[in-house]
C-alpha cells in the first residue's frame, strides 16, 4: 500500500499541470509527429484515435543505444528483463512477459526464436536503421492480430535519403562496469551504411553492424582460467553479433514499393565455471572445460507496396518471409591449446513464416469515414526440442496456420469526435477460431485537450512448452496441452491529453492514461489428477488462472528554446488469482510504481547536447509457488527491491553535422544485482537471492561519420 | 691374476643377473614421486584401493569382500564395512538363538524417490566416520559375556552390474540381506557368532589380533577371514565409497552414502592437511620449507576424512562433479615421509566416473 500512497502523491505533485497551464494562445498543434501504427493512412499524432507513444531517431542517439534492449530501460510501463545465463533480453509491459506483446519491424511481426512478433529477444534488434520506434499499449488485436494482448512496439526503418549518395560510418567503444581493453573486455561496436538515389525512382542502401561484448568477469577469470576453483568464465556471457542489411524502393506516381532483407547471426558463448584435467599416460595433464554456445541465425525478406486502385482505393500489402533458428552446440575446449574437439550441434527452435498482411481504404469520398478491409494470413512452420520423457528432449514439428480478415473504420462525426470501430476474425489451424474487437474514441477539447477512450478484445495463442512438453520422470509428471484455447484479453483505457504552447515560446504537454487488462483464462501449469498406477500427481498446463491489471500513468514534455524536459509516471496493480489446482494465490492487488525523467539541453553556439536520463523502478511483488509448515503447497509473496537506471551523455557535433561524438554514462547509481525477497508466511525469516541486473556503471564513447553528396 | 678377477667379474654378473631373476629390484629409499591411478574400477565403484606412497603401490580389493573387521590395537573393538552402506543395531538380548525382527530402519540414509527427503540414517547406526576406535556401532567387547548383546545387522547394497550414464555413478544395488551377530572375547582376540536372523542355531569362530594389521576381516556372507587392508605400515591412501555423515540443518545429522572417497590411514599413524591455493601457494611451489609440522599433530589430521569429499565438487542438477585442483595435500606416513599430494582427475578420457588421477611428490 506505500507504493500506492506515494503513487498518488506524485500523481497529485504532476498532474496540476495539467489542470492549470492555460495562459496561452490555445490549440495551436504542438507535436506534428507523424505515426503510421495503428492508423488506416499515417497521420499526426492528434488524430489519432490511439494513444501511440513515439521514441524518436534523436532520442535512439542521445542514448547511444545499440539495440532495442539499451533503448527501452528508460520508458515506464515497459521492463527490460536481461538473462545473465542465456543472454536474451525480454520485455515485460504491465507485468506480463513478451508472449503478449507484439514487436513489428515496418508493421510486419518479426520471427523470434519461438514464435512471430512474441517472446523477442530485444538484443537482437538492431536500431542502426531506425527511423522512430511507435508503442500502443492495450489490445491491438484487430489490426495486428495474435498476441498483441498488452501492446504493440512497431519500428519504423529509415526508406529514403535526400542525397544523392549516403554513407555513414560508425564506431562505439563501451566499458562493461569498469572492465575495458581493446578486444578483450567491454562492448565493441562498428556499422557502416551507404545509400544511393540511383534516379527519380529507385532508391538502394546496403548496411552491417558488428556488436562484439567480451563479456562481463567481475570476479571471474574469463576462459582461459586453468584452476578449478569455480572462477572460470564470465558473469554476463560474451556476445557476437552480425547483422547486414540491403534494401531497394521503387516509387513512380502513386505507387511505392520496398524489399528489405535482414541477416542477422549471433553468438553467445558459455564457459563452464569447472575446469578438468584430462591425463594421458604417462605423464601428460590437459585442462580442459565442457563449453557451450548457442547460435542464432535469422533470415527476413519483406516486400511492401502501396498504391491506389482504380484512382481512389489505397492498399499497403506487405509480403514476407522470416526464419530464426537457435541452435545449442557443446564442445571439449582444451583451454591450453584452444582446442576444441567432441563439438556437437543441435537445433533447439526454428520458426518459419510466410506471412502476409495487407490493407484496403478509401472505398468512397467522404470525409466523415474512411472504412479499412484488411487480411492476414500467416503460415508458421516451428520447431522446438522440448522436454520429453525421463527428460530426454523430443522433437516437436508443427505448423500453425491462420487466416484472419478484418475490417475497422475511422468515423469522424464531428470535426472534434471521431470514433474507430474494428473486428477481426482469425480462421485457426490449431485452435478454435478466434475473434479481436476494439472500438475507440477520440474527442477533441478546447484549452488544447484530447480525450480518449478504448477497448479491445485480443488473444495470445500458447507457446510449444504449453502445448507439447513431456517433463515424465520418476515421481515428476509435467505435460503440455495439445488442447489447450488461446487466452484472451480484455483492456480498456481512458486518457487526457493536453498540448499548450506558451506565448513566450514554451511547448507542454500533458497526458492522464487510466487503464485496465483483464484475463481470464491465463495458461498455468495444474494439478490435473493423479497416475492411475501409482500416487504421482499429474500437472498439466490448463487454462485456469486469472491476471487483472489496472494503471494510472501520467507524463509531462516541456520544451523552452534549447531545454527539453520529459517527466512520467506510473502506478500498475497486479491482481492475479494463479491456480496449480491444489492451490490458489490471493487476487488483492499488488502495485508497482515506476517513475521516469529526460532532461536535455542543446547549447546551440558549441552544437553541443546533453542529456540526462533517469528511470526508478519500484518494488515489485509476486505471488511465487511454496508450501507450508506440513508441506502443502501454497502462495506465497516474493518481493524485488526498487532500482533506478540513471544515464547521461554529450553529443557534439562538429563540420557541419557531418562527425558526430556521443560520449556518456550508462548505469550511474552503479546498479549490479538487486534483491528478491521471498517472504515465508508464517515463519520469522525470509529468503533472499540476488538478481543479477547490470554490471554497474559503464562508459561509452561514440564516433560517428556521415558523408552525403 | 688377470683370470682370477676375470672369474670374479662374471661371478658378480652372475649374482646380478640372478638377484634381477627372483625379486624387485631394491628400491632404496622411499618413492619420490608419481602420478598413480587407482584402480577404482569405474562409475559402480567396485573396488576400495588401498595406495602406499612411499612404496608406490596400490592395492585393489573387491569391497563387497567383508563385512567385519575386528580392531588389532588394545581395545576391543569390531567395525562394520563402510563401503557398501551396512549398518547395524544393538538388541536387548544376549541369545543368540532368539530370533531377532528384521528393522528396515536400519539403514543408512538416503533420498526418497517421491518427495525427496531423507529417509532413515540414524547415526547410532553406523561407525563414526572420523575413524575414531572409540565411535563404532557395535559397543566395545567387554571382558564379561553377559554384557556382550546381539546385534542385528543390515548387510548393505551389492555393486550394481548396471553401467550408468557417463559422467554419473550408480554405486549401490541390491539389498545384500541381514544377519545377526555376538561377539565376545576369547583369549587376546575375539569370537564371533553369527546366523540368520530368524535361525535358532548359530556358527562360531575365533579371531586372533594381529598387530601388523589395523584390523583382522571376516566375511559373513563367505563364512571365511579374508585379507582386505595391506599391512598398516604399508598403505596411506585409500580410494572407496563410504558412509559418511551429513547435517540436515535444524533436522539433525543422518547417515549418508557418499562416491569417490579418500581416506587416510589414521589408524596406522598417516597424518595430513589441506593446503588452498588462495592461502598463496600452488602445488608446484610447494617445498619442505613450506610444511606446517603443526598440522600434523593437530587433532584434526588424526580424523581420515581429511582428504574425503574435499578433493572434489559434487556437481548439481545442470554439472558434472569435477576435480578441485585449486588445492592439495600434505601428507605424512607413518615413516615420516612428507609428501604433497594433488588429485588431477575423477574420470578417464570418455567421461567415465571412478578413474581418479593423482600426483605426489616427496619433500625433503
Amino acid at each position: 500500500m506505500q507504493s500506492v500512497t506515494k503513487a498518488i502523491y506524485y500523481l497529485i505533485i504532476l498532474f496540476p499541470a495539467l489542470l492549470c497551464a492555460q495562459e496561452t494562445d490555445t490549440t495551436r498543434t504542438t507535436l506534428e509527429e507523424v505515426v503510421v501504427t495503428g492508423q488506416i493512412e499515417p497521420q499526426s499524432l492528434k488524430k489519432s484515435v490511439f494513444n501511440v507513444r513515439v521514441i524518436t531517431r534523436q532520442d535512439i542517439q542521445q542514448q547511444a543505444a545499440v539495440n532495442l534492449a539499451d533503448l527501452l530501460n528508460q520508458y515506464i510501463n515497459i521492463t527490460v528483463m536481461p538473462n545473465s545465463t542465456n543472454g536474451r533480453s525480454t520485455i515485460s509491459m504491465f507485468g506480463l512477459d513478451g508472449q503478449y506483446m507484439k514487436v513489428l519491424v515496418d508493421n510486419v511481426p518479426l520471427v523470434s526464436d519461438t514464435g512471430l512478433g512474441n517472446n523477442t529477444d530485444l538484443s537482437q534488434i538492431n536500431l542502426d536503421d531506425v527511423e522512430q520506434i511507435e508503442i500502443i499499449e492495450g489490445a491491438m488485436g484487430v489490426t495486428h492480430g495474435a498476441n498483441a494482448v498488452s501492446g504493440i512496439l512497431n519500428i519504423i526503418t529509415k526508406k529514403s535519403s535526400k542525397y544523392k549518395w549516403e554513407a555513414f560510418a560508425a564506431i562505439q567503444e563501451e566499458t562493461a562496469g569498469k572492465e575495458y581493453a581493446w578486444f578483450d573486455k567491454g562492448r565493441h561496436i562498428q556499422s557502416l551504411k551507404i545509400s544511393n538515389n540511383i534516379n527519380d525512382n529507385w532508391f538502394a542502401s546496403i548496411g552491417a553492424n558488428r556488436t562484439q561484448f567480451a563479456g562481463f568477469y567481475g570476479d571471474r577469470e574469463g576462459k582461459e582460467h586453468t584452476v578449478n576453483d569455480g572462477r572460470r568464465g564470465y558473469i554476463w556471457l560474451p556476445e557476437e553479433q552480425l547483422v547486414t542489411n540491403a534494401m531497394l524502393s521503387y516509387k513512380k506516381n502513386g505507387f511505392r514499393a520496398f524489399y528489405k532483407f535482414e541477416y542477422l547471426t549471433e553468438a553467445i558463448s558459455y564457459y563452464n565455471f569447472a575446469v578438468q584435467s584430462d591425463f594421458i599416460p604417462p605423464s601428460t595433464i590437459l585442462k580442459f572445460s565442457n563449453d557451450e554456445r548457442f547460435l542464432t541465425e535469422r533470415f527476413y525478406h519483406h516486400l511492401n507496396g502501396t498504391g491506389r486502385l482504380w484512382n481512389r482505393v489505397n492498399y499497403n500489402v506487405s509480403v514476407s518471409h522470416q526464419k530464426q533458428e537457435r541452435d545449442y552446440e557443446k564442445f571439449k575446449y582444451y583451454i591450453e591449446t584452444d582446442d576444441e574437439v567432441n563439438n556437437s550441434r543441435v537445433t533447439n527452435n526454428a520458426v518459419e513464416v510466410l506471412y502476409s498482411t495487407g490493407t484496403f481504404s478509401n472505398f468512397f469520398e467522404s470525409k466523415k469515414v474512411n472504412l479499412q478491409l484488411g487480411y492476414e494470413t500467416v503460415n508458421t512452420n516451428g520447431f522446438a526440442l522440448v522436454d520429453g520423457e525421463n527428460q530426454i528432449p523430443v522433437e516437436v514439428r508443427r505448423r500453425l496456420e491462420n487466416y484472419d480478415i478484418f475490417l475497422s473504420g475511422e468515423v469522424n462525426i464531428t470535426d472534434r469526435f471521431s470514433m474507430r470501430p474494428g473486428y477481426r476474425y482469425s480462421f485457426q489451424s490449431a485452435f478454435n477460431d478466434q475473434h479481436a474487437v476494439s472500438l475507440g474514441l477520440r474527442q477533441l477539447l478546447n484549452h488544447g485537450m484530447e480525450a480518449r477512450a478504448s477497448v479491445g478484445r485480443s488473444y495470445r495463442t500458447p507457446n510449444f512448452d504449453e502445448l507439447y512438453s513431456r517433463l515424465v520422470f520418476s515421481g515428476h509428471y509435467f505435460i503440455g496441452n495439445p488442447s489447450l484455447s488461446p487466452e484472451a484479453g480484455l483492456s480498456y483505457e481512458v486518457s487526457l491529453k493536453k498540448n499548450t504552447s506558451f506565448s513566450a515560446g514554451g511547448m507542454l504537454s500533458n497526458s492522464l492514461i487510466v487503464s485496465f487488462l483483464d484475463i481470464d483464462d491465463k495458461i498455468d501449469m495444474a494439478l490435473v489428477g493423479f497416475e492411475p498406477s501409482g500416487n504421482t500427481p499429474i500437472y498439466q498446463y490448463i487454462n485456469i488462472s486469472k491476471y487483472r491489471m489496472w494503471n494510472i500513468s501520467t507524463t509531462h514534455q516541456y520544451a523552452f528554446n534549447n531545454f527539453n524536459a520529459r517527466l512520467g509516471a506510473s502506478l500498475i496493480g497486479i491482481s492475479q488469482e494463479i491456480n496449480n489446482g491444489s492451490a490458489v494465490s490471493d487476487d488483492k492487488f499488488l502495485y508497482s510504481l515506476q517513475l521516469n525523467t529526460v532532461l536535455s539541453y542543446n547549447l546551440p553556439k558549441w552544437n553541443t547536447l546533453f542529456s540526462v536520463y533517469y528511470k526508478f523502478n519500484g518494488r515489485q511483488q509476486r505471488f511465487y509457488e511454496s508450501t507450508n509448515g506440513n508441506g502443502d503447497p501454497v502462495y506465497k509473496i516474493s518481493t524485488l527491491d526498487a532500482y533506478s537506471w540513471l544515464d547521461a551523455s554529450i553529443r557534439k557535433t562538429f563540420f557541419k553535422d557531418r562527425f558526430d561524438v556521443t560520449l556518456g554514462a550508462r548505469n550511474l547509481l552503479d546498479i549490479v544485482n538487486i534483491q528478491q525477497t521471498q517472504n515465508t508466511a508464517g515463519s520469522a525469516h525470509a529468503a533472499s537471492t540476488d538478481i543479477l541486473l547490470g554490471y554497474g556503471r559503464s562508459y561509452f564513447l561514440r564516433l560517428s561519420y556521415n558523408f552525403n553528396f | 691374476m688377470k683370470k682370477s678377477l676375470i672369474f670374479v667379474f662374471s661371478l658378480l654378473s652372475l649374482a646380478a643377473c640372478s638377484d634381477d631373476d627372483n625379486t624387485a629390484p631394491t628400491i632404496s629409499g622411499p618413492s619420490t614421486g608419481a602420478i598413480l591411478t587407482p584402480a577404482v574400477g569405474g562409475a559402480t565403484q567396485p573396488n576400495q584401493v588401498y595406495v602406499d606412497l612411499s612404496g608406490e603401490t596400490s592395492t585393489p580389493v573387491l569391497r563387497t569382500g567383508w563385512e567385519l573387521g575386528f580392531y588389532s590395537g588394545t581395545e576391543y573393538r569390531v567395525v562394520i564395512n563402510s563401503a557398501i552402506r551396512m549398518a547395524v543395531k544393538q538388541t536387548a538380548s544376549t541369545d543368540i538363538t532368539q530370533p531377532v525382527a528384521i528393522d528396515n530402519s536400519v539403514a543408512v540414509g538416503a533420498p526418497n524417490q517421491g518427495s525427496g527427503n531423507i529417509e532413515n540414517g540414524n547415526t547410532a547406526y553406523v561407525d563414526a566416520p572420523s575413524g575414531a576406535i572409540t565411535g563404532t556401532a557395535i559397543a566395545e567387547v567387554s571382558a564379561n559375556d553377559a554384557d556382550n548383546r546381539v546385534y542385528l545387522v543390515n548387510l548393505g547394497n551389492a555393486i550394481p552390474a548396471e553401467q550408468p550414464a557417463i559422467g554419473t555413478i550408480n554405486i549401490f544395488g541390491a539389498q545384500r540381506g541381514w544377519r545377526k551377530i555376538r561377539v565376545l572375547r576369547s583369549g587376546n582376540g575375539y569370537k564371533l557368532q553369527y546366523a540368520s536372523p530368524e535361525a535358532t542355531t548359530f556358527q562360531e569362530v575365533t579371531i586372533a589380533k594381529n598387530n601388523a594389521f589395523n584390523f583382522t576381516f571376516f566375511s559373513l556372507t563367505g563364512n571365511t577371514p579374508v585379507n582386505v587392508e595391506p599391512q598398516k605400515e604399508n598403505w596411506d591412501l585409500n580410494f572407496t565409497t563410504f558412509t559418511n555423515t551429513l547435517s540436515m540443518g535444524p533436522g539433525g545429522t543422518v547417515s549418508y552414502f557418499y562416491s569417490d572417497f579418500v581416506l587416510t590411514n589414521a589408524k596406522g599413524g598417516t597424518r595430513a592437511y589441506e593446503v588452498l591455493n588462495s592461502a598463496g601457494i600452488t602445488y608446484e611451489a610447494f617445498t619442505t620449507a613450506n610444511v606446517d609440522a603443526s598440522k600434523f599433530t593437530a587433532g584434526a589430521a588424526a580424523d581420515q576424512r581429511v582428504i574425503g569429499a574435499n578433493w572434489r565438487n559434487g556437481g548439481g542438477p545442470t554439472s558434472l562433479p569435477s576435480v578441485r585442483d585449486d588445492r592439495f595435500y600434505v601428507v605424512k606416513d607413518a615413516a615420516g615421509n612428507i609428501y604433497k599430494v594433488q588429485f588431477i582427475t575423477m574420470v578417464n578420457q570418455a567421461g567415465e566416473r571412478g578413474n581418479p588421477v593423482f600426483r605426489y611428490e616427496l619433500l625433503d
